[in-house]
């Protein structure tokens, strides 16, 4: 298959990737490792006419401790990041979940962690060729009337696949966005809009930069565990990243985050109150995994490999699993 | 088994393929690239079944770089089917498309952006049709129609009875009937499709693309093309992967050629992984209604079948793919009552061949059922399968005597290594342990006369060249072939050379399918070899003042036993042979002993094949009931092959077959799709397991010594994969206390199947049951 036609510009500086940028709008992407844009310039999913790479932009593949915060440039590649020491001390469950990504060779060393937060949220009917597209007709996405996976649907459902998308927003991490009119700070849950045509908050003129999380100042618990058919070269049928921190043997902040639901990672809002206080108990896992499933009942949709049932009671599962795992793990 | 006759066979040697295959020297047909090639496209129908109205090809035809373009037209509605009656499939669409991928005009074109725009730029009118998209929609009255000829959209329909099966259902204790049925599977060969077609101005082609048969291709390419046999000329190349999916003929081959004939320039094809799944063949989708009988003691008295085989848009293999699963099984098991109804059936999705693991809802329905009886009868599953396991001098239901049979063996053998009675006995929570067994043929009739020749010639060093018509795509034929001939000829495999596969120098082979090519072939080889030993010893004997008999051939020398001190160089004997005229050149064929009057449907009855294979395999895995994933640990085979001509080799099929019939074919490997559109055409979604999800695997060598295969060889690997499928849902079962019927056991059938567990000894789920079906007169 062939890449279509675009200009390409390599950028040496931020300031004029975002000017390109700018210039350009909607119809020039960015280019960090390619593992997930090449393959949907080759299913002609996306036609930009301009392609902006990341690769000459050093100063965006640092890893940094800043204050009170890890800062992870947007262009680090994920093995890079899985290997940062500072990583590994504060955020073992970021190093867990990278090493669930792809395969080594392509997906970690080229795939970077911007780019794996702006992964292309997928779908059954979306990630197909332009042949197979053309039998099945347009999509929500793809230009047409109705989503082919929820007749009804007014947007489309497709789904947030990626591994550490769960993890940053359950470490509460902050996304460094530059644009024309400068930078701004954004979290990581307000990153993710959950509309599948325009899954991230971004500008048409802006990029990521970085990615910030907060030191903890007490030790935190952690647990990242995802479902997939294969042991690697895969992508999760249902994922969940679980973060808390005790006080006295109580819990003192909880967050649980349930993915590869719909188009934007789910954070069970409620627990993070009604967890306070309370002791691990294998009653809490269990509110945690009636919680899950029902968050999640209304969002998964039958657009995957697995069917849309299995999905909403594995999140269930996932949620349960981890929430358990990281209450009852060692703490660091 | 070491003899210690041989000096090469039997031990294991490194293939001579694996270096150029592992640095990338290899070439495969995509790496092809001659002066002027163009570049050709294929453009399909984006629907499941509708009316062609009209192609309109003007704007193709005029875009700058476009050298050729096609349609039904130019072909004058020449249709393909393997056999004189299943020829339906039109090697371009005429009037017509019925499945998605149907091939409907082709362009060649200096490159492939050129060649993708010219695509855009034909125009067909299409009149959407309703289409049928399951075998029992499909046989409904009233449900559209593929094919005018085929009502009800039946293709092809095989009965075979034998015995008296109801009065023997009189006499039985246990009597159950039960449903199972599994979805579509694919090959996913590392290699996608691709076809160079190479016309030329003396009026010959030539062709090279991945197959099973060289010969078989260019005969159908001849009558196609109506260029004469002599002038189509497949040629060798190096092929990744078949697994049954390169043995028919495609339309692509044809188009190709086509294109070539219409341009005067080379042209070359390669698929898309996508058009690789849709456009080449997949499994077929199953169902199998089994109702056995069995006495008190387990022995099975009578067997009632019934198969319906969703075959897709057109016939391809059809005859042969809806008997094998029943010919495999009666290999396997003794059987003197039986009965068994198979239909192909007509459906609007993509064509459908044989698959290594062809028939997987019959081959698991027939073993999980009998862990269901022997449940019943409160004995263990070794016991049953042994009550009724096919011994070595017994006929088959059908007729065909099985001469050697290490079956009973292989059951012993895995079931003592792994210890199987008393996992069984002692279970773990979801822990399982299950066992397979199954057999397949060493070649079957398939519509192509005769079996195989080989050629040996001799350079002036004492080297060799070998001249055979076996294609080795993947298996390991190459090395196979040379090894015997470094065996007979007593020269190093390092200077023994191959030429093969190529249809203007090699000559017949029958083809690498239907596991013939070792039994076949590597006799042929081996006669041939030995014909050249023999005018060798000729010499050598002169020269040695010795009996020929009394010769040996070893290391380049040749000779008297007992002296090899006092050998002749085998160049001496060469260069000696050229200087008195006689030069040295073995010939050697082999055709095996079949019944030439047995026909798939209308005489299904008679020697099918020389000999058999049989295979046993133990899988041992874990479930987390949660999810429904399962972990398998231990898996153990073995395999009664007649002789392991080269251990390491047979090993490594053992491996493969675990990985495509147990691993992949029995956990993750399905279509999915959406109203005859398949949802997962590529890898990422076709679960295929990486080696990271293998289990430890244990294989056994079982070695009956066929008193024909050369040197008592079968073949290698195909009851593996087969038995590997049904030990992994017996395992499965056993974790769980569920008797499986739908398959692949995807995590989520696993989890349903938990959720609303039945009680009793019953199937998981209840399917709609396979009917005999009654024509209407
Ligand atoms: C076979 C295969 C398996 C895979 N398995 C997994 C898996 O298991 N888990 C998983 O999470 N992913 C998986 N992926 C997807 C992908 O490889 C990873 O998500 C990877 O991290 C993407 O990073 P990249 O740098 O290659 O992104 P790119 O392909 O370069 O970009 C991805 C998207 O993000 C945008 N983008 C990239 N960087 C920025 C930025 N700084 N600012 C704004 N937009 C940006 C791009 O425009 C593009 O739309 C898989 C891909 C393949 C092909």
């Amino acid at each position: 298959m062939r890449l279509p036609a675009f200009d390409y510009y390599s950028p040496t500086s931020i300031e004029n990737a975002i000017q390109i940028k700018n210039e350009f709008g909607g119809s020039a992407v960015i280019l960090a490792g390619g593992t997930d844009l090449i393959v949907n310039l080759k299913n002609r999913v996306i036609a930009p006419s301009v392609v902006i790479s990341l690769k000459n932009l050093r100063e965006l593949r640092k890893i940094d401790l800043a204050g009170d915060s890890l800062v992870i440039g947007a262009g680090a590649s994920l093995s890079q990041v899985a290997c940062n020491e500072n990583v590994q001390r504060h955020f073992p469950i970021l190093v867990d979940a990278i090493k669930h990504i792809g395969a080594p060779s392509i997906q970690r060393h080229r795939g970077s962690i911007g780019g794996n937060l702006c992964l292309n949220p997928r779908c059954l009917f979306y990630n197909q060729s332009f042949f197979w597209r053309k039998g099945k007709g347009s999509c929500l996405r793809t230009g047409g009337k109705t989503c082919l996976a929820l007749e009804k649907a007014e947007s489309c459902q497709a789904i947030c696949s990626a591994d550490t998308a769960p993890v940053i927003v359950a470490l509460s991490g902050q996304l460094t966005i530059v644009g024309r009119a400068g930078s701004r700070s954004c979290s990581a849950q307000e990153f993710f809009t959950g509309k599948g045509e325009t899954p991230f908050n971004l500008g048409p003129d802006e990029i990521l930069t970085e990615i910030r999380i907060p030191i903890p100042w007490a030790p935190i618990s952690s647990s990242y565990k995802r479902l997939s058919y294969r042991s690697a070269i895969d992508f999760p049928v249902i994922n969940a990243a679980c973060v808390a921190t005790f006080e006295q043997e109580k819990i003192f902040r909880f967050r649980l985050v349930v993915s590869a639901a719909g188009p934007a990672p789910i954070t069970l809002k409620d627990l993070e109150s009604t967890f306070i206080g309370r002791e691990p108990s294998q009653e809490l896992f269990s509110e945690a995994e009636q919680a899950a499933v029902r968050a999640v009942e209304g969002i998964v949709v039958d657009n995957s490999i697995a069917s849309k049932q299995y999905r909403v009671k594995m999140a269930g599962v996932m949620a349960r699993r981890v929430t358990q795992s990281a209450l009852t793990a060692s703490r660091r | 088994m070491a003899n210690p006759d041989y000096h090469l066979i039997g031990k294991s040697l490194p293939r001579i393929d694996s270096a150029p295959k592992v640095s990338g020297e290899a070439l495969f047909t995509g790496d092809l690239n001659l002066p002027r090639m163009l570049v050709g496209k294929i453009l399909r129908s984006p629907y499941t079944h509708a009316l062609i109205k009209t192609i309109d090809i003007s704007k193709a035809k005029a875009l700058k770089g476009v050298h050729a373009v096609i349609t039904g037209q130019d072909t004058a509605g020449e249709k393909w089917g393997v056999f004189k009656y299943t020829r339906d499939q039109q090697l371009l669409c005429v009037d017509k498309v019925r499945y998605v991928g149907d091939e409907v005009a082709a362009v060649a074109a200096v490159d492939e952006e050129t060649a993708d725009e010219a695509l855009d730029l034909i125009s067909v009118e299409y009149e959407e049709l309703p289409g049928v998209f399951d075998c029992f929609s499909a046989i409904a009255p009233g449900a559209p129609v593929i094919h005018d000829s085929h009502p009800r959209n039946i293709n092809v329909a095989v009965k075979i009875e034998v015995g008296d099966v109801e009065e023997a259902f009189k006499k039985c204790s246990i009597i159950r009937e039960d449903t199972f049925a599994a979805d579509e599977d694919s090959y996913f060969m590392m290699e996608p499709y691709a076809v160079v077609a190479n016309y030329r101005s003396d009026g010959s082609i030539e062709i090279w693309m991945p197959n099973a048969s060289p010969h078989t291709k260019a005969k159908a390419l001849s009558n196609a093309l109506r260029i004469p046999l002599t002038k189509v000329i497949a040629r060798k190349i190096t092929i990744g992967g078949a697994f049954g999916g390169r043995s028919d003929v495609f339309p692509a081959e044809f188009i190709t050629c086509l294109l070539s004939i219409k341009s005067k320039r080379p042209v070359k094809v390669v698929y898309t992984r996508e058009e690789n799944s849709i456009a080449t063949r997949m499994g077929h989708a199953m169902t199998t209604t089994i109702k056995t009988g069995v006495d008190k003691e387990g022995r099975v008295l009578a067997r009632d079948i019934v198969s319906y085989l969703d075959g897709g848009a057109y016939s391809s293999t059809g005859p042969i793919a809806t008997s094998v699963p029943f010919l495999c099984h009666e290999q396997t098991y003794r059987l003197e009552n039986v009965r068994f109804h198979g239909y192909r059936i007509y459906t609007n999705k993509p064509v459908r061949g044989m698959i290594r693991i062809h028939g997987r809802s019959f081959a698991c329905g027939i073993d999980t059922q009998l862990d269901m009886i022997a449940q019943e009868l409160g004995i263990d599953p070794i016991t049953i399968r042994l009550k009724n396991a096919r011994r070595p001098g017994e006929t088959t239901a059908t007729g065909s005597y099985v001469s050697s049979c290490g079956l009973v063996e292989c059951i012993e053998k895995t079931a003592a290594k792994s210890d199987f009675i008393n996992k069984f006995n002692n279970k773990k929570p979801f822990h399982g342990i299950g066992i397979g067994i199954n057999s397949v043929q060493t070649g079957f009739p398939l519509g192509i006369r005769g079996g195989s020749q080989a050629l040996i010639k001799f350079h002036e060093d004492g080297g060799a060249t070998v001249i055979s018509g076996v294609v080795d795509n993947g298996q390991g034929n190459d090395n196979m072939l040379v090894q015997i001939a470094a065996e007979e000829l007593g020269i190093p495999v390092e200077e023994i050379r191959l030429i093969s596969a190529d249809t203007e120098i090699t000559p017949t082979d029958a083809g690498s399918y239907s596991m013939i090519s070792t039994f076949g072939g590597g006799n042929a080889v081996k006669r041939a070899a030995a014909d050249a030993r023999r005018q060798i010893f000729e010499i050598a004997s002169e020269l040695l003042e010795a009996d020929p008999e009394d010769l040996v051939a070893k290391d380049k020398k040749i000779f008297v036993r007992g002296a090899p001190h006092a050998g002749i160089p085998m160049e001496k004997i060469i260069r000696k042979s050229l200087l008195i005229g006689r030069p040295i050149m073995g010939t050697g064929s082999f055709s095996p002993e079949v019944d030439q009057r047995r026909e798939w449907v209308s005489n299904p009855r008679g020697q099918l094949s020389q000999a058999f294979s049989f295979g046993a395999t133990v899988a041992e895995v874990e479930v987390d009931p949660e999810t429904g994933t399962v972990k398998a640990h231990n898996v153990t085979c073995a395999q009664d092959c007649g002789f392991a001509l080269n251990p390491m080799v047979v090993e490594g099929q053992f491996q493969g077959g675990v990985a495509m019939g147990g691993q992949g074919g029995m956990l993750t490997e399905a279509h999915h799709w959406s109203q005859g559109h398949v949802l997962n055409p590529t890898m990422l979604e076709y679960k295929i397991p990486i080696i990271k999800d293998m289990p430890n695997i244990e294989t056994i060598i079982v070695e009956s010594i066929d008193p024909v295969g050369p040197y008592g060889a079968k073949e290698a690997g195909m009851s593996i994969a087969m038995s590997a499928a049904q030990a992994y849902a017996n395992a499965i079962g056993n974790a769980l206390g569920i008797y499986f019927n739908r398959f692949p056991l995807t995590p989520e059938r696993i989890f349903d199947a938990i959720e609303n567990r039945k009680s009793g000894i019953e199937t998981a789920w209840d399917l709609e049951p396979a009917r005999v079906i009654e024509f209407d007169k």
